[in-house]
């Protein structure tokens, strides 16, 4: 009798540890789950990660730039290098490539414009840009108009395609032409120090 | 009485979640080129425009970009540096600047010519060197 008591309390004794792995870090288990020492082995150390998040917040605060996030480049089209270039401004802009040019307006009358223009008499970009100063004339008329535009080109394009663009904006009435360039941080801040 | 000890531990997670938020706002909104422009303002020449008569005492002072070499000119005096292995001679340029900033110190007005078949690149760079020497009303004629 005393025999079946037994096994019956092996029956419902409470599990204990039984996963037996080849390697069993005992030590390491003992101090996660118990005993007099309970270790602080399982927090995460968070004040190396906070010194991190601060560094990389304060390195984007410091590159925050609120203008130049208007233009699409694409990915082989390197632009010019310039070091006393100014902050560019929202206006039509217009992508030179040997083989096209592109004209890419937004909100003119609260639509965008998009075209390629891939004929050498540029017509098609003739007809938009006159569409798009007549939308803005229409729309500030008690103002005159500028004529801002925006152009892009790879470093490497020849002359020719952007005096040929330039022939029809002007021809157009655009006559506030800006090139876009990359700044070249490094020769503008030797300009700067040599000033000093 | 033994005063009970207290650990204050600062409590990280909001922190956490603010760093974390502020991070993903600043990497998507961050402008990684630095675009800038030149800029050039060319006379309307539409055919209802009536253009001015040119003054006779006017010296034109012109610099133009070719394939060899870069020309500095007032009216028919021209000095020539030559672009030796693609390097433009823009330190030559610059002491050019220098002399006609001398002889014309109220001008700001220079014509900046170019070959056809250059790269924009040395268009753009003859640019900068001009602005940034104090030449800063460029025009670009686009003959």
């Amino acid at each position: 009798m005393s025999g079946f008591k037994t096994s019956i309390r092996r029956i419902v004794a409470a599990p204990g540890y039984h996963i037996h792995p080849k390697h069993d870090l005992k030590a390491l288990r003992k101090r996660l789950h118990g005993g007099k020492h309970k270790g602080h082995l399982g927090d995460l150390p968070l004040t190396s990660m906070i010194d991190m998040f601060s560094m990389l917040c304060i390195f984007l605060l410091m590159n925050f730039a609120s203008t130049g996030e208007v233009f699409f480049i694409s990915k082989n089209l390197k632009l010019p290098e310039a070091s006393h270039s100014r902050p560019i401004e929202s206006n039509p802009l217009i992508t030179i490539t040997p083989t096209t040019v592109t004209l890419d307006a937004q909100n003119v009358g609260n639509r965008n414009i998009s075209m390629e223009e891939r004929s050498g008499d540029m017509e098609q970009l003739r007809r938009a840009l006159a569409r798009i100063k007549a939308q803005q004339e229409q729309e500030r008329p008690d103002k005159p108009f500028k004529g801002n535009v925006n152009i892009q080109a790879d470093e490497n394009t020849p002359i020719l395609h952007i005096k040929r663009v330039m022939n029809s904006l002007i021809s157009e009435g655009w006559t506030g032409i800006n090139f876009a360039v990359r700044l070249d941080e490094k020769a503008q801040q030797a300009t700067e120090r040599i000033e000093e | 009485m033994a005063r009970r000890q207290m650990h204050a531990d600062l409590n990280l997670v909001p922190f956490i979640d603010l760093f974390s938020t502020l991070i993903c706002f600043l990497l998507m909104t961050a402008v990684w080129n630095q675009i800038e422009a030149l800029s050039t303002n060319v006379e309307s020449v539409t055919s209802s425009d009536s253009p001015a008569p040119p003054d006779p005492n006017k010296v034109n002072l012109t610099v133009t970009i070719m394939r060899d070499r870069i020309e500095m000119a007032e009216n028919e005096t021209a000095y020539k540096f030559a672009i030796i292995n693609d390097k433009l001679p823009l330190d030559k340029v610059i002491r050019g600047l220098e002399v006609w900033r001398e002889k014309y110190p109220a001008r700001k007005d220079v014509i900046l010519n170019t070959e056809n078949e250059i790269p924009y690149k040395y268009m753009i760079a003859t640019f900068d060197t001009l602005v940034g020497n104090g030449w800063s009303d460029v025009g670009v004629n686009t003959q």
